[in-house]
């Protein structure tokens, strides 16, 4: 694939909005200023829609040719106030609030609505790879010749959706977590930032450590990379980043980097390598519950 | 009377979430809709209804009368005094 470069980084997670890797003030009635629009809005809109407004910040709403954002399990507070509502009025009555604003592309609708962004708009939702889905529809749409591809990914964790994955057994080796990513897409290098998405590709299903080795030696000679000089960053446990640092006699220390869990925290592992990576090749090895794996391939631009 | 109306504020600020807005910001005889009031759209209108009907037992029959009845938080009370089933 040819090269994608990304621009410009903004995350917020935890209450901290971070942007291109420096923090900065977090005001959600200066970023959405109409307190209608505000007042409506759940948590996670709140801090989807404000993180994406921040990273094109400065931006013309004409100069923007695609947003594209990515959800695992979508706005879980307004889908669980909706299904509540459901049950508890007898499928009768029920508040349209919650209804408009659970649908998987709300962040993505929102931000064009106050832009005024009136480009290609679609989400991704599709389980631990809905980051990189999007991320492969960006680097086609950039390959296009579209500019300044706005790139989000937005998850939320709740009371009741963490009480069902602790009975499901997906907390035994993470805790559960949340976060916004944003991220500015271009073919060139212009911008705060420099980094380009090299290579991206996915899995499914069980995955051996075996198949991992294949799997990364196959992406680097597919890019003609010199895999020792390849530095990690496993977006899994910090053993499988140093056995495959071991197994591939990497000359580099892996990143370390897992924190949480959540369906999109790829994006978030994106955001970090290119604001912590000092390496000039550093691969994403990403790892959804054992089910849903990815590598992303990062270069510097 | 003034008691229902200090109710239906409680309801108003809970129901469309108006976060900065306390009851006592709420004039009962100010305009909820457009300028010079608490400033509502269409999707609050939407939610009032459903104020009326879940907690009131009132179906507004007439959706002409609705431009009337949800003048204020007063036209409100008035409304619900003169139609109240539950």
């Amino acid at each position: 694939m040819k090269p994608v470069y990304i621009t410009r980084t903004c995350q917020i997670a935890n209450d901290q909005l971070v942007m291109d890797g420096v923090e900065a003030v977090l005001d959600y009635k200066e970023i959405i200023a109409d307190p209608a629009l505000r007042r409506r809005m759940s948590r996670i809109v709140k801090m989807g829609v404000a993180c994406g407004l921040k990273c094109i910040e400065g931006l013309a709403p004409e100069s923007i040719d695609a947003i594209i954002t990515a959800t695992g399990f979508g706005c879980l507070a307004d889908t669980e106030k909706f299904i509540e509502s459901i049950v508890a009025n007898n499928e009768r009555l029920l508040n349209p609030t919650p209804f408009i604003q659970s649908t998987f592309n709300t962040i993505g609708g929102q931000i064009a609505l106050l832009r005024g962004i009136h480009s290609y708009n679609i989400t991704y939702a599709h389980r631990g790879l809905s980051f990189e889905s999007a991320l492969i529809d960006a680097a086609m749409q950039v390959a296009e010749g579209k500019k300044n591809v706005l790139l989000g990914a937005i998850d939320e964790i709740t009371a009741s959706s963490a009480d069902i994955q602790r009975r499901l057994g997906m907390t035994r080796e993470y805790e559960l977590g949340e976060g916004a990513n944003f991220f500015v897409l271009n073919a060139t290098t212009s911008g705060n930032k420099s980094a380009a998405v090299l290579d991206i590709d996915t899995r499914s299903g069980r995955l051996t450590d075996d198949k991992l080795i294949e799997w990364i030696i196959e992406m680097t000679e597919r890019n003609g990379i010199e895999i020792s000089n390849l530095c990690i960053m496993a977006n899994c446990n910090a053993a499988t980043a140093d056995d495959i640092k071991k197994r591939l006699s990497l000359k580099n220390k892996p990143l370390q980097f897992k924190t949480c869990d959540y369906p999109t925290l790829s994006a978030r592992a994106l955001d970090f390598a290119i604001n912590n990576s000092t390496a000039n090749k550093t691969l994403i090895i990403s790892d959804y519950q054992h089910i849903n794996h990815s590598l992303i391939l990062l270069g510097r631009g | 009377m003034e008691e229902l109306i200090e109710k239906l504020k409680g309801e108003l600020i809970a129901e469309l979430n108006l976060e900065e807005v306390t009851p006592a910001d709420i004039d009962a005889e100010a305009p909820l809709f457009g300028d010079g009031g608490l400033g509502l759209d269409s999707i609050d209108a939407l939610e009032i209804i459903l104020i009326l009907e879940r907690n009131y037992g009132i179906k507004i029959e007439n959706p002409a009368q609705g431009k009337e009845i949800f003048y204020s938080v007063k036209t409100l009370a008035e409304y619900i005094t003169a139609n109240q089933k539950k």
